[in-house]
């Protein structure tokens, strides 16, 4: 990693926090996904709410330091909603500086882990929270345009940072 | 190649549907006709078109017929025919223009020519009327216009610099050279030819009641009097074209807001009048324009504002990201969703 170019050489590192986790078979948790999570089967189909979208996005690596977007307060479950039966989810995310180069490929990681978990009727937002990007209307534009997000997702270099920021998120 | 077509099943809208088209494998960004009407060209993100035809047997039914494949190496954003239907261009993110054709006589299309100048993502395309001249736009802010040649080749003859962020669709106006864009910097430029050079004349931006945020869609009524532009933010505004001795302007004559505020991907105008919309909230709306209330007098139709028709929730499961009317019967619209499939609609079955 070359140190001179971080944006932030000392951030605050937070604890991981104890979120109500959902009983899960151990080794079998993410093949619920897509399905909504599975308990049993004649179960009435359980909602996806904001923790279990935290619970996908927490671990996502942070594109520079070596921790997780939750390590680096970037995420946490308050910043996110959802409304299962509307088939919305908004979430806000916060860069640990506010002039974070980073801010597009934490957004697209976001966005693209959401995209790759969750059912396709979900309609997703991402975006910075207020106030905490020096280019805030820029980036949500960007991240909220359909058309470049897939177009980025196309792009052989920017999957591959995509990927190696999500692997963490998938074991 | 093997597809598999399907028709229509039962309940309310579902009865409007005359046809599902199934065979896709990622979101379907496009559909567009044949100018004969005969024939629907789809792509998308499995970076595959497909051209579909009614088939013989049984008049409710398409059938895919054939399958361009293994050329683009990204998603195919856009496809359209050529004025008389022997060439199908394409454009896609892998920066690539491909141009298909179809010999006289033959069932399949061939591969012509790879047209390369775009740096990035190519968006849109649009043929010229007379069938001579073919527009791309895309994400590196330019506007590149080809000439098709006698021996079939093309050549650049103009690249059109001046939006600053990536142009997201373009457009001819019938009966002229002029050209009209719409880009994600949320304006509508408006491009007149001199001599195969086109000059920007106009740049309708917020400063002049126009978009706000990305312009998506453009589209034209069938004399090319009136313009219709779509943004992100669920705006439609109506122009007029204003048609001097060389040059055309556009004039604003409405902004339309849809009651969702979702997204606007895509507008159509029917032959007959009607005007359809594809939506980010999955539906798809008919709309009017009529004479503004308390407007007597309606010199040009300076005064019209687009009415609901008819809105068509959950028209996909996904979102609309085209609807295209049949050019040869406005009486049949087809759309383009994420998820995955194209359905062809009875628009008059719709509307009652």
């Amino acid at each position: 990693m070359a140190a001179a170019a971080l944006d932030n050489l000392n951030p605050v590192v937070r604890e991981r926090e104890n979120v109500r986790r959902r009983e899960e078979v151990p080794g079998l948790g993410s093949l619920a996904s897509g399905a909504g999570p599975g308990t049993s089967a004649e179960d009435e189909r359980e909602l996806i709410d904001s923790i279990e979208v935290f619970e996908h996005i927490r671990d996502i690596a942070d594109p520079e330091h070596p921790y997780s977007l939750e390590q680096l307060g970037v995420v946490s479950h308050e910043q996110i909603d959802v409304d299962d039966r509307g088939g919305k989810i908004e979430v806000r995310f916060t860069p640990t500086v506010a002039h974070c180069s980073m801010a597009t490929l934490i957004g697209l990681c976001i966005r693209a882990k959401i995209m790759r978990v969750l059912p396709p009727r979900f309609k997703v937002k991402v975006e910075l929270s207020k106030g905490s990007h020096s280019t805030e209307e820029a980036v949500n534009k960007q991240l909220n345009d359909k058309e470049r997000v897939l177009a980025a997702l196309e792009n052989p270099n920017l999957l591959d940072l995509v990927n190696k920021c999500l692997a963490p998120t998938e074991c | 190649m093997a597809c598999a077509s399907t028709s229509g099943s039962s309940s309310s809208t579902e009865s409007c549907v005359l046809a599902v088209l199934e065979g896709h494998r990622d979101r379907v960004w496009h559909v567009c006709w044949a100018n004969a009407g005969d024939t629907i060209a789809t792509c998308g993100g499995d970076r595959a078109i497909k051209l579909w035809r009614k088939t013989t047997q049984g008049d409710r039914k398409y059938q895919c017929v054939e399958t361009l494949e293994k050329t683009h190496t990204k998603t195919i954003r856009r496809c359209g025919f050529s004025r008389c239907d022997s060439m199908l261009a394409s454009v896609s993110f892998d920066a690539t223009t491909c141009v298909w054709e179809r010999p006289r006589g033959e069932q399949q299309h061939e591969l012509l020519v790879t047209l390369e100048g775009h740096e990035s993502e190519i968006k849109d395309l649009c043929w010229s009327q007379d069938g001579e001249l073919l527009a791309t736009c895309g994400r590196d802010k330019s506007i590149w216009i080809w000439l098709k040649e006698i021996d079939d080749q093309f050549e650049c003859l103009d690249v059109l610099q001046g939006h600053t962020q990536d142009v997201k669709s373009v457009l001819f106006v019938p009966g002229t050279r002029a050209l009209l864009s719409g880009s994600y910097d949320n304006t509508v430029r408006v491009w007149n030819e001199h001599d195969d050079e086109w000059v920007c004349t106009q740049t309708l931006d917020g400063a002049y009641q126009g978009h706000e945020s990305t312009v998506w869609g453009l589209c034209c009524d069938a004399e090319g009097s009136r313009v219709l532009s779509c943004d992100a933010e669920g705006m439609i505004l109506l122009w007029r074209v204003v048609r001097g001795d060389t040059e055309i302007a556009l004039e604003l004559v409405s902004r339309n807001m849809v009651p969702t505020k979702a997204a606007l991907y895509s507008v159509d105008w029917s032959p007959s009048g009607l005007i359809a919309t594809g939506m980010a909230d999955n539906s798809i709306s008919l709309l009017q324009a009529e004479k503004a209330e308390g407007s007597p007098e309606d010199p040009g139709a300076s005064r019209q504002v687009l009415k609901l028709v008819k809105e068509i929730r959950g028209a996909h499961d996904g979102d609309v990201n085209c609807v295209r009317f049949n050019p040869k019967d406005p009486g049949v619209l087809a759309s383009a969703g994420d998820d995955e499939v194209v359905k062809v609609w009875d628009v008059g079955a719709l509307i009652q």
